[in-house]
């Protein structure tokens, strides 16, 4: 129990002392220029008075906020919800108490008090409240009630409580956020740890610890020495070559690339390997798949059809230009968000806008026009609150922020700057960088299969097996990407969408009717109960915490996204150059951000482990223009990117790497195996750009029977050559509802939302995929095929494939070992004959619906297509391929 | 302030929650049963399928859960209404904001074209398309009091196995394995019987933020049903071993000294289990080894029952193994156009196997320890629109109404909860949205929502997703 004199006595002190603090700190944020924050203070500063007046400070200060926070939702803000019968909106309700008949509070008696007893979630009678564990009060804010009900437990309502509550000054490391305005009264007036605003609070100018070193170690370094951590020895050359174009290309280096590199002793060497690697055009495809997984990118747009987006592919080709350009990323956010209104706009700032269509979207003649409008205008806003800024905008979509200074109103207001914004596919000529290689031959295929699918054909109801209209619908998508449609957005009228002709498209630019949308705050996010009408703005919190003014954006149809975007890239934002400095160290080091969580840096985020080193790199980034390319060439010349993975001395693995005292390792993501593999092969065809390739997919999973409406979708039919089957990862199609089992099982993340980190699972099915799949399989055997062919022996033979696969010589006894593997798998081969896998059949299965298909496929080599001996240095290959050695970056 | 610990999930430090590892799919393992006879008893509790103790007495230890996809009509099944036999025909137009190309414009009713009678103790009304189903009756609890959100098929879809109409959320069987784990790590803990891929996809079975052992693990009805669990035909376990020995010895040497040395040992552990697998899954999902008597029982060998039949068997062969929850699958049952064709091949289909699958449980003793659950993703519509400018007795999606019903799982039958208004178009009684019912399944298998989160995105997720009330009369 707590000494209640003690607990008493230093209330009317402590105000004092609080004031005094708060004029030091007030000086501080002076330096900074927290000007609307300093204000307040001044103010409340000014208030501090007698002991009643601090009671009821604190009731309207710590009391009333945690009541709204914990109790009201069921005890009284909904008053056709109330739960128990008790009502704790007044001093009234709590005494009257609920179904119990006992008052929930008894002055002076917090162990009589039912209100205190069950928020300690220990007592017999009374149940814990609140009944969610995850909502429990924390020991201090029992604390709080405990004492309130000590001191009297006294209440105050109305204007009373809100002229004091937004008057009274913050406790000690608290601070109050000036916001638009609350759904709720007392929500405005709760007040935050300053720690929990970090990422919202104003970029610091810091100076690093060492100036003789790279900036990074000087933070990195003084962080080991306080804590007595040693740094890791320098890793090796080939590790370091490895590990740096996987990082930048996504692709293994050439085993010649490696031997240059370790040969070298210029100390040249390494800025140069990073200067080529940024210059390869192999860097834009890498950083584009990274970019694509926070943009929730796919090729068709889910849901009940699936259908294809309108070539979704040439945004991802934009973005694949953007980084091979060095596009800074200040432009790069603001032709994503209002390619279409900058001042400068042209054909490849509207294919950016993309960004916004990349969500699943469809309008089925059961949906309700506005919901399907609702769901795409949720997407966005959520999707640039996560992308840009690292904020979850659907924690406040239907309630005030339960943790963050973001009110409801600030979403709507956010969701209003796209109101005007209406989704389309708009015809916009091929760029001359843009890849139309073997257009033609593509499209005549595809316009024989929507000719062949048509009403014209003549054919009712089936189409070799396949419902002739469920598959004209898709066929005919597949026809207009050979159009120069992209997926892009206008300003303009929300049109009525009332005929079934047009469902699943969004409206064609010129379609008929609707008028401006205006935006109102929904309750509880529905529809049906709109309240005030809210204009495009920024977040108020931001605004207010960063001496900020202005936050209204234009009201008028156009120029609310540009707006928005220039508030994003403004230099006063502090979010948006953290976001992407984060996401940027993450991506280098073993997805290790500096913020654990890249799309939340909200209160329930996590915190940065290096905060200086964060804000350091931001301010630096937009020094430098923003540029990308310049924050990879700094990151990686650091001496803590160089490290070896292996832990110094007696120090813990977790620890290590948060201290990054050592490389944190990583395993390959799903597409930069498959890439690896195909490599090894020797196979991979690194051609960028254009039409998404069909890949080699498992071949029960290509066919396996997906519904779509009305019918079964056709089955994934693998393209006709291998060069194209064969193209880099990123460059294959995604379709949402069919995905390739091999890069699913190693995480790549389905696409519903942005995916801030790739998860590193260890299962089961990863084990099927790479020793007993086809993918795999295939690769070995043209691997090994090629090694027979390449050199004479045996034991080269085995070399030249641990320096294809592991990027090494085997060592002597690996040698030995495999020989006398490869020897006895010979043997094995002999007696057991490979089966002659009927390859034309299966394409014949996926390719079904149309005819002559597999007889100009050209099929991988098979196993049973190659002798004995190959057949066994294939079992190699494919051993390698299940190394954990080839499975992580070194 | 030190990050949320469950945030060390997405760095590298990898707990060892995160690198156990199951068939992914769900299979727990034995090599890890060895590792952990090794390890502290609190590590144990780590592995996220080791059996667990539930959150409350629970009535039932696993699940069996139908899923009748494309919206099955309440009211040809379960939920008779005569006074549409005296509407039909009757022509009326729907308007609104809020009404949608297809329920709006000119509306006529539309009665059922099957007969209806009582069935059982408890009286419960069933069409007669239902014989098998109709024996059971009095082990059924009928609940006719649920609404949805979507009307849509792929969010409806979703949101009844998932709690969220967008995908990107765990489904319930990763919930309920989340909860308690398994009690055969040597078999999937949660697996799926399709038809298809249902609309939403696989997402409809997907772990979502939760650990990936805790995905569903799809059961295909041809060829492999684990897609690469064998391995060639010229591949036998002695040049498998050996593979197996060269990849030990390869990887034993990179693992010393590396910093994940523990999650690349997990790894290699995971091939032992995979060969073991080789064997022990094809041996439990073998159909032919049952009885003769048991295969007719799910009408399996005959028309139109076999593909269902098999499934329905499958699912009572996993529970019995130790499995907690199966979700079997039927599509095609979104009866716009031809009511009585539609539904009379559909409840055709199921009526036998389900039944059978009751019968059998019971008769082992296990239908009070495993619930069943019947849930479409939506009910249908007592009045049809036009469609290409004819009547036809079809019925449109209806989310305000339908019937789902619970079995076995100490949920006593013969008798309904909730009830719709005269037309069937409208819940009326006993009222609650899904995320309710979500939570009384959860109930009922020992699991209290509210407990069972999971910290992602910056709150703690919970499969009701902003928490529910038990639906009580479900209960007991």
């Amino acid at each position: 129990m707590m000494d209640t004199e003690q607990l008493k006595k230093p209330q009317h002190v402590q105000h004092r002392l609080d004031g005094i603090r708060w004029t030091m700190c007030l000086s501080m944020l002076l330096c900074c220029g927290v000007l609307s924050l300093a204000e307040r203070l001044v103010c409340a500063e000014e208030n501090v008075v007698s002991q009643r007046d601090t009671t009821e400070q604190n009731f309207a200060r710590e009391v009333w906020p945690l009541l709204s926070e914990k109790c009201l939702a069921c005890h009284g803000s909904d008053s056709e919800k109330i739960r128990g019968g008790l009502d704790l909106t007044t001093s009234a309700g709590a005494k009257r108490g609920g179904e119990s008949g006992e008052a929930a509070i008894v002055s002076g008696k917090p162990q009589l008090s039912p209100l205190f007893l069950s928020v300690t979630r220990s007592h017999a009678e009374w149940s814990a409240m609140p009944p969610k564990d995850n909502d429990a009060l924390t020991t201090a804010q029992v604390e709080t009630l405990q004492r309130w009900i000590l001191d009297g437990a006294v209440w105050l309502e109305g204007e009373a409580l809100l002229r004091l509550a937004s008057s009274a000054p913050a406790a000690e490391g608290k601070v109050q956020v000036l916001t638009s305005r609350a759904l709720d009264a007392a929500w405005e007036t709760r007040t935050y740890a300053e720690s929990d605003l970090w990422a919202y609070r104003p970029l610091q100018k810091m100076v690093p610890p060492d100036a003789k070193t790279n900036p990074i170690d000087a933070f990195l370094n003084a962080r080991m020495k306080s804590e007595s951590v040693p740094a890791a020895k320098r890793a090796d050359a080939r590790s370091l070559v490895r590990r740096a174009t996987m990082d930048l290309t996504g692709l293994l280096p050439a085993f010649e690339e490696v031997e240059r590199f370790a040969a070298e002793s210029n100390t040249d060497a390494w800025p140069a390997l990073i200067d080529r690697l940024l210059d390869s055009p192999q860097y834009g495809a890498q950083m584009a798949r990274r970019w694509l997984d926070v943009a929730r990118y796919a090729d068709s747009a889910g849901f009940s059809n699936d259908f294809d987006l309108a070539n979704a592919w040439r945004y991802r080709d934009y973005v694949i230009r953007s980084f091979n350009r060095d596009t800074s990323f200040d432009r790069f956010v603001r032709e994503q968000i209002a390619g279409d209104e900058l001042p400068d706009a042209n054909a490849e700032t509207v294919l950016a806008t993309g960004f916004l269509r990349m969500g699943p979207w469809e309008h089925l003649g059961m949906a309700v026009a506005a919901e399907t409008r609702q769901q795409w205008l949720d997407d966005v806003v959520n999707s640039v609150g996560n992308t840009f800024l690292g904020i979850e905008m659907s924690c406040f979509k239907c309630h005030d922020h339960k943790f963050d200074p973001l009110p409801t109103r600030d979403y709507y207001a956010m969701q209003a700057v796209f109101a005007t914004t209406q989704p389309a596919d708009i015809n916009l000529a091929f760029l001359p960088e843009e890849n139309t290689a073997r257009f033609e031959a593509r499209q005549a295929e595809a316009d024989a299969l929507a000719e062949r699918f048509s009403k014209k054909s003549g054919q009712k109801g089936r189409v070799a097996g396949f419902n002739r209209t469920t598959i004209q619908r898709r066929v005919e998508r597949w026809a207009k990407a050979y159009d120069p449609v992209a997926l892009s957005i206008f300003n303009g009228s929300t049109r009525t969408m009332d005929s079934t002709a047009l469902y699943s498209y969004p409206p064609a630019l010129d379609a008929r009717g609707g008028e401006l949308m205006t935006v109102n705050i929904l309750r509880g996010g529905s529809l049906g109960a709109p309240e005030d009408e809210v204009q495009p703005a920024a977040l108020s919190a931001v605004i207010d915490l960063n001496s900020w003014t202005a936050d209204r954006f234009p009201d008028s149809a156009g120029g609310r996204r540009l707006a928005l975007a220039d508030w994003l890239v403004d230099r006063r934002n502090p979010l948006t150059a953290r976001v992407i400095v984060n996401r940027v160290w993450g991506w280098h080091f073993g997805q290790q951000p500096l913020v654990a969580t890249p799309n939340n840096f909200g209160v329930m985020g996590a915190k940065p482990t290096h905060p200086e080193l964060l804000d350091w790199l931001a301010v630096w980034f937009m020094d430098q223009g923003w540029s990308l390319k310049k924050l990879h060439r700094l990151i990686m010349t650091s001496d803590a990117y160089q490290r070896a993975l292996t832990l110094p001395r007696g120090v813990e693995a977790n620890r290590a790497a948060k201290l990054l005292a050592s490389f944190p390792a990583r395993r390959l993501t799903a597409e930069e195996l498959r890439d690896a593999l195909l490599q090894a092969s020797g196979e991979i065809n690194l051609e960028l750009g254009g039409i998404p390739a069909r890949p080699q997919m498992h071949w029960d999973a290509a066919q396996n029977p997906v519904n779509v409406q009305s019918g079964i979708d056709l089955p994934h039919r693998p393209d006709r050559t291998a060069a194209e089957r064969n193209k880099r990862t990123v460059m294959t199609r995604h379709q949402r509802s069919r995905r390739d089992p091999l890069l699913e099982v190693f995480d790549q993340p389905a696409s519903e939302c942005s995916c801030e980190l790739r998860g590193e699972s260890i299962v089961v099915p990863q084990v099927l995929a790479l020793m007993n799949g086809d993918f795999t399989h295939d690769r070995a055997i043209a691997m090994a095929n090629r090694l027979m062919k390449s050199t004479a022996t045996m034991p080269e033979r085995i070399t030249d494939s641990f320096r294809r696969v592991l990027g090494r010589e085997p060592t002597a006894d690996e040698l030995q070992r495999c020989e006398s593997f490869v020897f006895e798998q010979t043997r094995h081969h002999e007696s057991h004959r490979a089966t002659q896998v009927d390859l034309r059949r299966l394409v014949e299965l996926t390719s079904a619906y149309e005819p002559d298909y597999a007889k100009t496929y050209e099929p991988d080599l098979q196993a049973a297509d190659v002798n004995a001996e190959t057949r066994a240095l294939a079992d190699l290959c494919l051993t390698l391929f299940n190394t954990s050695e080839f499975l992580h970056i070194p | 302030m030190n990050a949320h610990p469950l945030f060390c999930r997405r760095t590298r430090s990898l707990s060892r929650r995160e690198f156990f590892h199951g068939l992914g799919a769900g299979l727990g393992t034995v090599a890890l049963n060895a590792l952990f006879q090794q390890e502290t008893h609190a590590a144990a509790a780590e592995n996220p399928l080791a059996a667990r103790p539930m959150h409350m007495p629970a009535q039932a230890r696993a699940c069996i859960f139908l899923f009748i996809e494309g919206g099955p009509s309440h009211l040809d099944t379960f939920d008779p209404k005569p006074k549409l036999k005296e509407m039909e025909g009757k022509e009326f137009v729907r308007e609104g904001k809020f009404v949608s190309n297809m329920s709006g414009g000119k509306r006529y009713f539309v009665p059922s074209p099957f007969g209806f009678a009582q069935h059982g103790q408890g009286g419960l009304w069933m069409c007669d398309q239902l014989p098998h189903l109709a024996r059971m009756a009095d082990d059924l609890c009928v609940y006719r009091g649920l609404t949805v959100d979507s009307v849509n098929h792929p969010e409806a879809c979703l949101h009844m196995n998932t709690g969220g109409r967008f995908g990107g959320e765990p489904a319930i069987g990763s919930w309920v394995t989340y909860g308690l784990g398994t009690e055969n790590q040597d078999l999937p803990a949660f697996v799926v019987l399709p038809d298809a891929a249902p609309q939403g996809g696989p997402a409809n079975w997907s772990n979502a933020y939760l650990p990936a052992q805790l995905q569903g693990t799809p059961l295909r009805s041809k060829g492999s049903p684990i897609l690469d669990l064998q391995p060639r035909d010229n591949v036998t376990p002695e040049s498998q071993r050996r593979m197996l020995g060269l990849l030990e010895m390869l990887d034993d040497g990179f693992r010393q000294d590396h910093p994940l040395a523990d999650q690349l040992r997990a790894r290699l552990d995971a091939y032992q289990l995979a060969f073991r697998m080789q064997t022990s899954v094809p041996e439990l999902i073998d159909v032919a080894s049952e009885p003769e008597h048991v295969r007719k029982l799910y009408g399996i060998g005959e028309e139109p029952t076999d593909a269902f039949g098999r499934k329905c068997l499958l699912a009572r062969k996993f529970v019995e193994a130790g499995t907690r929850f199966v979700q079997v699958i039927s599509s095609d049952w979104d009866a716009h156009d031809d009511l009585a064709q539609n539904h009379g091949e559909m409840l055709g289909k199921v009526d036998r196997p389900i039944a059978g699958m009751l019968a059998d449980l019971k008769q082992r003793g296990l239908l009070d320890s495993t619930l069943i659950v019947w849930a479409g993703e939506f009910g249908r519509s007592a009045d049809n629109g036009l469609r290409g400018g004819k009547v036809v007795a079809g019925r449109d999606h209806n989310p305000r109404a339908m019937s789902v019903w619970l079995a076995g799982g100490g949920v006593s039958g013969g008798r309904y909860v909730g009830a719709t208004d005269e037309l069937g178009a409208q819940a009326v009684e006993t009222v609650h949205p899904l995320r309710d019912f979500h939570v009384t399944l959860l109930r009922l298998l020992g699991l209290d929502d509210n407990q069972l989160t999971y910290f992602h995105s910056g709150r703690f997720k919970q499969l009701s997703q902003i928490g529910g009330s038990v639906i009580s009369e479900l209960l007991g």
